[in-house]
């Protein structure tokens, strides 16, 4: 048995966050995740709130069970200006403004609303070019520029001949290629000057994860320009950089983190007791028990795979055995569009103000346990853009108070 | 009329059409065919892809199997690629009817379909998956059949001969003279057109009875919608079917790298009436478990059903019955002496197994009708791309499969760039060569997605939907329905990893869509 003062189960975005601001307040923190997280799938930028108000007048006009409304305006600025030291420490700092929203350009040409981008994600400055990568399926540069004015002029950029150089490739395999000395010498080449004239070379968020910084630098610097990235398609290395950079300072903070491994919570009349976590591949075998006073639950809801939507249209939290509110049936969980408002998207634990997972009458499930992230009910991050802003301020709560 | 030069209409582009004018294409005549979609949307696109050997058939309705197992030699011999020769059992478990398994040997029999005893032991050794209760055990000559290549390879022989292929025209209006009709009026997104012609052919399936009105005259039919599941794997390697009176959920077709659970059969209204419940995917799950114990537990990929056009000349039009007692047999109407019109051809009912000797039927009744006499080639002039003149290295088989006639022209575009083996859509191996070569024909993602298989496969276009969506430079808009319509399938079957996958994909498209339009 392994005793601690805190558990956060998922490695996510709000399980990271979690553990942090867990472990900065001088506890020992042991975070367990079954797999990477979504971090992989996540396009980089935070939307915080899509419909572009203020934070005040956005939290005054939601419903009584949002998570912004219950938590509050204050916290929600904590969070992001947290959010904001962090990521600066860890070397991938964050900008953007609170109150008001920037945008990326999307590979689809639309703006997506975010509030904190990596600086290499910010909003371009000037006229802009637009570089095509070869082969490159998962953003066509004439369709983002839509984003922009549309009259952007585009550098089709070419493999040798005979090389294969790009085809099949997605954002992590350009990442990875652009990692290395011969990558890294290949684009700088290829965009040093002779470029059509513009302020910003904008290109796929593929510059690199380990050393994307260095490359973004060396590449303004051969091309004399401001070097931005567009949003991608997954796996995506901005979200790779940002899970990088957030392990890093983890691990710099003391938590102990175990990956690989699949928690189940035993709860009693005082709260939760135990974690027994088991290496994910071989359940049957004894597990190790993990004994804390305070657990966090970020298990990424249904996409992350904490809950799970079962045949019957029930939903199960797999990690705390314990079903959820569900709509009765799956075709009342989901709408009859893809973007349509559908329980499934809202679904989740809905919280108090220290961010602890109620029962239907507002009572906490148990004292001792919280939950960050999409484990939290009661909002849409797709049709709100508000995923990133929801996850940062669970998180900063629930660890602010595990 | 001029005999060197008579005008056919076709309605209807899917396998029945498409059969008919492949047939008077091979007959050296050079016909239009009107299809109000795109090939194969309808009941052709919408079935279990099992080549009936017609043991189904054997006891309630001899004269459909008689032609399934006529008709099935048939299609492996010329169809080339798109059969996939599986085989077939017949399993019945111990609480199975005895009795029934004796008049079904009988009735197969009698049809002529050979059937081969196998000992349940070595069965399971074949199909460990399948129910090991089974206490007897018959093979027989099922195959699988891909509906949409069979359509590609139907539409470039006919183009080849000469015949017009006319998708996304719906025919709103009869022109008609002196008791016999002269034209029909389409429509497309352009307007209208007035096609002159001496015979028009009603193959329009479950689209008929409405083809029909537009001439003024009845086609009392049934439509029966059947419901399917699309397993992510392969469950068997054989078709298993329940030797039992044709029932819910009783037939398990293996399909290239998946598995089709068929059928409900539950009386429409409309042909458009498509949406399946959760009830019905509960109970062929329900029933499923007695061919493969535990399949409810494994990964359903869509759920998806079809509307049967059964002729059913006793019923009031669109009546309720036990329509499993209506015959699949083909019913072949000549509205000259019917209804009085002549020139007007109407051809229901049928199987997807059969399509071609409905196809022949027809044509053979409408040239007749016409004074015209060519003989029928179809049985043994195999469809274009039916043989690959040279061996084929394994991993592009799949792409020969599906490419059919367009397989070379795919090859010339991988040699001349290499780039172009790029893999847009992962689960189902699409490269952009077979799109780009696709794309000269049509440039709707929804054509493409039948003709080459993108987005069919687990992830449901999650990854690749915007991929095909930049290639052809499709609209935010034309993306977002593409997007609805693979989620239609979906909805039935979400649980498990499924539900979690479309999560994620309505996260990355609502990104990217930002902000969505339709439906938001």
């Amino acid at each position: 048995m392994v005793k601690l003062d805190s558990v956060v189960v998922g490695g996510g975005l709000a399980g990271l966050v979690a553990a942090i601001r867990v472990a900065e307040r001088g506890r020992r923190v042991c975070l367990v995740a079954e797999g990477q997280g979504m971090l992989p799938l996540f396009a980089g930028p935070l939307a915080v709130w899509g419909a572009g108000t203020g934070i005040d007048a956005m939290a005054a006009a939601l419903s009584p069970g949002h998570p912004y409304r219950v938590l509050g305006a204050a916290a929600l600025r904590a969070a992001l200006a947290f959010f904001r030291d962090l990521t600066r420490r860890a070397g991938l700092p964050y900008v953007g403004d609170a109150e008001a929203n920037g945008w990326v350009p999307t590979p689809l040409g639309r703006r997506y609303p975010c509030r904190l981008l990596p600086e290499r994600m910010a909003p371009p400055q000037g006229p802009a070019v637009l570089v095509q990568l070869p082969g490159f399926l998962d953003g066509v540069a004439r369709r983002v520029r839509a984003a922009l004015t549309g009259a952007e002029p585009v550098v089709e950029l070419e493999a040798d001949r005979g090389s294969q150089v790009g085809t099949g490739w997605d954002s992590d395999r350009w990442a990875r290629f652009l990692d290395t000395a011969p990558g890294a010498r290949w684009i700088l080449e290829r965009l040093g000057d002779r470029l059509p004239p513009g302020d910003t070379l904008l290109l796929p968020a593929v510059l690199g994860v380990e050393g994307h910084e260095a490359l973004g630098r060396a590449l303004e610097a051969a091309s004399g320009r401001q070097v931005r990235e567009w949003m991608g398609w997954p796996p995506s290395p901005p979200g790779a950089r940002l899970r990088r950079a957030l392990v890093g300072e983890a691990a710099r903070l003391g938590v102990d983190l175990r990956w690989g491994v699949r928690a189940t919570l035993s709860g009693g009349p005082h709260g939760i007791e135990g974690v027994t976590v088991v290496p994910k591949p071989a359940e049957g075998t004894r597990g190790v028990e993990l004994r804390a006073e305070t657990v966090v639950l970020a298990t990424g809801g249904l996409p992350g795979g904490g809950l799970v939507v079962e045949r019957d249209g029930s939903l199960l939290d797999r990690t705390l055995g314990r079903g959820l509110a569900g709509a009765g049936s799956r075709l009342r969980l989901f709408g009859e569009t893809p973007f349509a408002a559908a329980p499934a998207f809202a679904a989740g634990y809905p919280i108090d103000g220290r961010a602890r997972p109620v029962d239907a009458s507002g009572r906490p499930l148990y004292p001792n346990l919280f939950a960050a992230g999409r484990a939290v009910g009661g909002y849409d991050g797709d049709r709100e853009a508000s995923g990133g802003g929801v996850a940062l301020v669970t998180a900063f709560v629930a660890g602010g108070e595990a | 009329m001029s005999a060197s030069s008579p005008r056919i209409v076709v309605i209807g582009g899917g396998a029945t059409g498409l059969g008919v004018i492949w047939d008077l294409a091979l007959r050296g005549i050079r016909a239009t065919l009107v299809e109000q979609g795109d090939l194969c949307h309808g009941t052709s696109g919408r079935f279990h892809g099992l080549l009936h050997s017609g043991g189904r058939y054997a006891v309630r309705d001899p004269r459909s199997a008689e032609e399934c197992i006529r008709e099935n030699r048939v299609l492996r011999r010329v169809a080339g690629p798109a059969v996939e020769p599986v085989g077939g059992y017949f399993l019945a478990l111990p609480e199975d009817d005895p009795a029934y398994v004796r008049s079904w040997r009988a009735g197969c029999e009698a049809a002529g379909i050979p059937v081969r005893p196998v000992d349940p032991a070595e069965f399971l050794r074949r199909e460990p998956r399948a129910n090991p209760r089974v206490a007897t055990v018959f093979a027989v000559p099922d195959a699988s059949i891909d509906s949409f290549r069979l359509a590609q390879q139907l539409v470039a022989g006919a183009r080849r001969l000469g015949a017009r292929i006319l998708t996304r025209h719906r025919v709103v209006a009869a022109r008609a003279q002196g008791g016999r009709v002269v034209g029909v009026e389409v429509e497309n997104a352009q307007g209208r057109v007035t096609l002159d012609a001496d015979m028009v052919i009603n193959a329009a399936g479950p689209w008929a009875r409405r083809v029909g009105h537009v001439f003024g005259v009845e086609i009392p039919m049934v439509l029966a919608k059947g419901s399917h599941l699309i397993f992510n794997e392969r469950l068997s390697s054989a078709v298993l079917n329940r030797l039992i009176p044709p029932d819910d959920g009783d037939i398990l077709v293996p399909h290239d790298v998946t598995s089709i659970l068929a059928t409900t059969s539950l009386a429409v209204d409309e042909p458009e009436d498509v949406e399946v419940t959760e009830a019905e995917v509960a109970l062929l799950l329900e029933r499923g478990e007695a061919l493969v114990p535990g399949v409810s537990g494994r990964r359903v990929l869509r759920a998806f059903a079809g509307v049967r056009p059964l002729f059913d000349p006793e019923g009031s039009p669109g009546g309720m019955r036990d329509e499993r007692a209506i015959t699949r047999g083909l019913s072949l109407l000549d509205h000259e002496e019917r209804d009085g019109l002549g020139g007007l051809i109407s051809i229901v009912g049928g199987k997807l197994t059969t399509f071609r000797l409905m196809a022949e039927t027809a044509v053979d009744l409408a040239l007749e009708r016409m004074g015209l006499v060519a003989a029928c080639r179809t049985r043994d002039t195999p469809l274009p791309g039916a043989h690959s003149p040279d061996p084929v290295p394994l991993h592009l088989e799949r792409a020969r499969r599906r490419l059919g006639p367009l397989y070379p022209s795919v090859l010339d575009r991988l040699r001349a760039d290499p780039a172009q083996g790029a893999l847009l859509c992962e689960c189902e191996q699409v490269t952009v060569a077979e799109i780009d070569a696709r794309a000269a024909g049509s440039r709707h993602m929804s054509d493409l997605r039948r003709q080459t298989w993108c987005a069919m496969g687990p992830c449901q276009g999650t990854f690749c939907a915007h991929r095909l969506a930049g290639r052809v430079d499709a609209p935010a808009e034309e993306l977002v329905e593409f997007v609805t319509e693979r989620w239609r399938g979906q909805r039935p079957v979400l649980w498990g990893q499924q539900a979690r996958e479309a999560a994620v994909g309505r996260s990355l498209m609502a990104q990217a869509l930002w902000p969505a339009g339709a439906g938001w």
